[in-house]
């Protein structure tokens, strides 16, 4: 009998125009995404290289690894381009100096403003906007508009037991919804292969992941819209009421949390811990500007040789090495104290915007996806961590290269003008081939599955919750 | 007869329970936007404070003129509580230094990227999203509704031209719509002028003109679906095609027509730039720390044949000649490269300019990008307000360098070891802090009425494709088979 109304459901519901056409426009749109994902991400990485590639050209020609000073960028990544997350709000370059604070700048929008006006169409906006309108344009009248047909009620008068019927239907209906998108789905799958965008196991995982929680929030919309069929009475009033609950969810809800986010914890600006660094770094300089000053009363009163000179510029290098090293300690621990105050405020900011917004399925989906695809809020300083283990990276080579020594955020050069050498000696171009390279790491995929589980679980209990109203509230279904 | 077939059409939407729903809707979205815009003005009026304070404070502190810098802050405009644009996803301060290009930098999102989680919410995306769906959610049972209930045969079959009906079905629905629309509005901006937000005279002008252009915007949405109504036989399909094109139109084209453009046009990254910029300085140095070191090599020889005392005449006579050939010699360096990354940046913002043009006129097919772009230009919003500011940048630093050269009185930290008598240094700048009340002043720039007269195609854009879609139903419906 569940077999028998299942296909009925599934026919019906397939074999409709409303199906024909939402199905052609959905697949549409899932292979735009999926086309213009992989399209972005051609785009972008070949900005990267080339950047990467000019910033190499442009160490050609220096003599010495000192002057270096690596501009690494985040790379772009394959599933950033189907769920952009905040990948384009956040910096993407970084400056890497021997020593000091790291700052990463130019995010995508703000350099290119022109994407932000309508934002990229991406796997994540498919799922939230389009396909959970085109849930409730299926399950609006799944209940209320069989009952306006009269077919109900024909239906209910052979021996089926409600909650077989209902059970079948609401199947049915998931099943029709949910199945045929699997095919756009996989073709899309197939077209970022096809235009040979490295995705490896664990983004395929991933982005299966994502694909997976779409379809759990689309059912959750199906799942609410079939409830407020079996709630009202004409499917015109239930069409209407899945409307507005539509708008609310998508648009209102995950937006006013942050209102509400922005009043409820207050988080020191980027510009005062800037300010603050400054100061110190204004301050050391005032008081290492005085041990220079003694530095050369000592030292400059030697004889002319030029063996002595090159003597006296050695222990100058010494002594501007520890001079540096000692400031760049003071600065990175205020640093670190600063931003970590930052983080841990910011994350109390996060956690009472996304209870809050976690109350619409259309956030909890935005939430799990971007943690799912690596673009949530914790980017920025996943990526910042990379930038600074860098840097030691860095600093060890250029120190190895140098013999000893680091740039500390200023140079300053001791030259010997002699009268009886010659030209000076000969300076060796530097390979900058040789300058170790930055390879980003996405998250690990265990603790990308851990941040994303309670939003994945959330889903299924919306799921869960609107499904058994659902089925509870037809048992009591008034059908006349 | 146009009067009572109006008020008979607005009096059945008015009933209905469409309105109400449409009403609270709206009104709750509207007042929220408004809500969620004041907010950010404060927030962001705040931070912006909060910046030039700190700036102040530094420079209280400042002892040295070398590598002194300042910055410059966006001012608040209240107009983007009704149009953000693209104000959240630029910087909103711009150092100012004679090391680098002054470009906007730390944008809204980039530093809380909270916010940049689920985006803003204006009162423009409101109009663009809600309003447009609202549209067809009264028009697309208009004409193949009354067909199907029979009441359209009732009705031409009493001495009322079809134009008529038309005409009156699309005023009344028009009515329906805009009061749900007005109201609110002019509860929020009742709401903006109690909680204090200073608004002029020009900007109630835009303000106006930003709520015609909405206007105009939902026209267009309302005419389509008349027209699809009045070209289809059952109010069903209508609604599938509405909602249809509604997702094309108002989600799909806007979004494919910019990155059409963005792949047409290659610009290179910021990044690249900044590499060329580095690259071309790091030469420049070199060469001039050579030619320099040269220089001295030339001038130390010149006197190589006197003795101690000679020496010591011979430099005390020219040390200073040679010092201001120096320094005439770095402000030729200087000058090189700020020459040389202007012509970058110049070059950079020409592309870009190109790339905008044809993302805009490709993604103007749909009238919600037409609708955003205008309400952006009106809010002062839009991609020009990064231009605007960076412009402004750009003169300021010119006014901020010449203050600098002339409080400095040019020259940097220096030691000048000599032969016999040991070493002078002289670091630039004492332990006293410096004197910057005469700093000149960054004032934000205006926008000019050059800018209105800008937004004027695209109104008339909006305005020819509700017309264009209203023409396709009246002739529709004269042809329409009522039974």
């Amino acid at each position: 009998m569940f077999g028998l109304i299942l296909g009925k459901e599934l026919r019906e519901i397939l074999t409709t125009p409303r199906f024909a056409a939402t199905f052609a426009v959905v697949s549409l749109l899932i292979l735009l995404a999926f086309g213009l994902g992989a399209r972005n991400f051609a785009h972008a990485r070949a900005q990267h290289e080339a950047a990467t590639a000019e910033n190499l050209r442009q160490m050609e020609g220096l003599t010495d690894w000192l002057r270096v000073q690596p501009s690494i960028s985040l790379p772009p990544q394959p599933l950033a381009s189907l769920v952009t997350g905040i990948s384009n709000d956040i910096g993407r370059d970084v400056t890497v100096m021997g020593l000091g604070t790291l700052r990463a700048s130019h995010s995508r929008y703000g350099e290119d403003p022109v994407l932000a006006v309508f934002r990229f169409m991406d796997l994540e906006f498919i799922f939230q906007v389009v396909l959970s309108l085109f849930a409730i344009l299926f399950a609006f009248d799944l209940i209320c508009g069989e009952k306006e047909r009269g077919t109900l009620r024909l239906a209910l008068s052979n021996a089926v037991p409600r909650s077989t019927w209902i059970l079948a239907k609401l199947c049915g209906a998931v099943a029709a919804l949910t199945l045929p998108l699997l095919v756009p789905l996989a073709l899309g799958g197939l077209l970022l292969v096809a235009n040979g965008v490295p995705m490896t196991q664990a983004d395929w995982l991933r982005l299966v992941l994502v694909v997976a929680c779409g379809l759990l929030y689309v059912a959750a919309t199906l799942g609410l819209s079939v409830l407020i069929s079996t709630l009202t009475q004409r499917s015109s009033t239930s069409f209407l009421i899945s409307l507005v609950v539509w708008v609310l969810l998508v648009l209102a809800i995950p937006r006013s949390s942050v209102l509400l986010a922005a009043r409820s914890v207050e988080v020191p600006s980027v510009e005062e811990n800037l300010s603050q660094l400054g100061r110190l770094r204004g301050q050391l300089w005032s008081e290492d500007r005085k041990a220079l000053d003694a530095f050369f009363q000592e030292n400059l009163q030697v004889s002319d040789s030029p063996i002595a000179a090159e003597a006296m510029v050695g222990r100058f290098n010494t002594f501007f090495q520890q001079l540096s090293e000692q400031r760049s300690q003071a600065l990175e621990a205020l640093e670190a104290r600063l931003s970590e105050e930052r983080v841990n405020r910011q994350a109390a900011q996060q956690d009472w915007s996304f209870t809050w917004a976690r109350l619409s399925p259309a956030a909890a989906f935005s939430i799990a996806a971007t943690r799912l695809a690596g673009t949530a809020l914790d980017l920025p300083r996943h990526f910042i961590d990379q930038a600074k283990a860098y840097q030691q990276t860095f600093e060890r080579f250029q120190k190895d290269k140098t013999g000893g020594r680091s740039a500390g955020g200023i140079q300053i050069s001791v030259r010997i003008a002699s009268t009886e050498g010659d030209a000076p000696p000969e300076e060796v171009a530097i390979d900058p081939r040789e300058l170790p390279a930055f390879d980003y790491q996405p998250p690990p995929l265990p603790q990308v599955l851990r941040a994303a589980a309670f939003d994945l679980g959330l889903l299924a209990a919306f799921n869960l919750l609107f499904f058994s109203a659902a089925f509870v509230a037809f048992l009591r279904y008034d059908v006349r | 007869m146009l009067r009572a077939l109006i008020e008979k059409e607005w009096k059945s939407v008015l009933l209905s329970p469409k309105f109400a729903a449409t009403f609270a809707v709206t009104a709750a979205l509207i007042l929220l936007s408004i809500a969620i815009g004041v907010g950010e003005y404060r927030a962001f009026e705040a931070q912006q404070a909060a910046g030039q304070r700190l700036l102040a404070e530094e420079h209280l502190e400042q002892t040295s003129w070398v590598g002194l810098s300042t910055r410059i802050f966006r001012g608040v405009d209240p107009l983007h509580i009704f149009a953000g644009g693209v104000h959240h996803d630029i910087g909103r301060l711009a150092r100012i230094s004679n090391q680098q290009a002054p470009l906007l930098q730390q944008s809204i999102y980039s530093d809380d990227s909270i916010l940049a989680m689920f985006r803003s919410f204006d009162l423009s995306l409101v109009v663009q999203l809600v309003l447009s769906l609202f549209a067809i959610l009264f028009t697309y049972d208009a004409l193949s509704g009354e067909r199907e209930a029979g009441t359209l045969r009732l009705m031409l079959s009493n001495a009322v031209p079809r134009s008529l009906v038309v005409l009156a079905k699309f005023l009344g629905t028009w009515l329906a719509l805009a009061v749900p629309f007005t109201l609110p509005v002019l509860l929020g901006l009742l709401a903006i002028v109690l909680a204090g937000i200073p608004l002029d005279g020009g900007q109630w002008q835009r303000i106006a003109l930003l709520l015609l252009a909405s206007g105009l915007y939902f026209t267009v949405f309302m005419a389509f679906g008349i027209a699809v109504s009045a070209l289809t036989r059952r109010s069903s399909t209508a609604f599938l095609v509405l909602l249809v094109s509604w997702v094309l139109l108002v989600l799909v084209i806007p979004r494919i027509g910019l990155l059409a453009a963005v792949y047409q046009v290659p610009v290179p990254t910021v990044a690249e730039i900044e590499s060329q910029k580095a690259g071309f300085e790091t030469r420049q140095r070199e060469a001039y720390r050579r030619q320099l070191e040269a220089t001295w090599i030339e001038r130390q020889r010149q006197m190589a044949g006197l003795d101690e005392a000679g020496q010591e005449a011979y430099e005390d006579a020219n040390l200073w000649r040679w010092l201001e050939e120096d320094e005439a010699a770095r402000k030729r360096l200087e000058t090189d490269l700020a020459q040389h990354a202007m012509r970058l940046d110049e070059d950079l913002r020409h592309r870009k300019a190109q790339q905008e043009q044809l993302a805009f006129s490709l993604s103007r097919l749909s009238p919600a990008s037409a609708y955003r772009l205008v309400a952006m230009r009106i809010a002062g919003s839009g991609i020009e307000l990064k231009e605007r500011y960076e412009t402004a940048a750009r003169g300021y630093l010119e006014a901020f360098s010449r203050f600098v050269d002339e409080g400095s009185g040019g020259g940097g930290d220096m030691v000048i070891r000599r032969r016999g008598s040991g070493h002078r240094s002289s670091f630039m700048g004492t332990q006293e802090p410096l004197d910057l009340s005469d700093m000149p002043r960054f004032d934000a720039p205006r926008r000019d009425a050059a800018t209105l007269v800008a937004a004027l195609p695209d109104l008339g854009l909006l305005a020819t494709q509700a017309l264009a879609c209203f023409a396709v139903g009246f002739v529709a419906f004269l042809r329409y088979d009522v039974r």
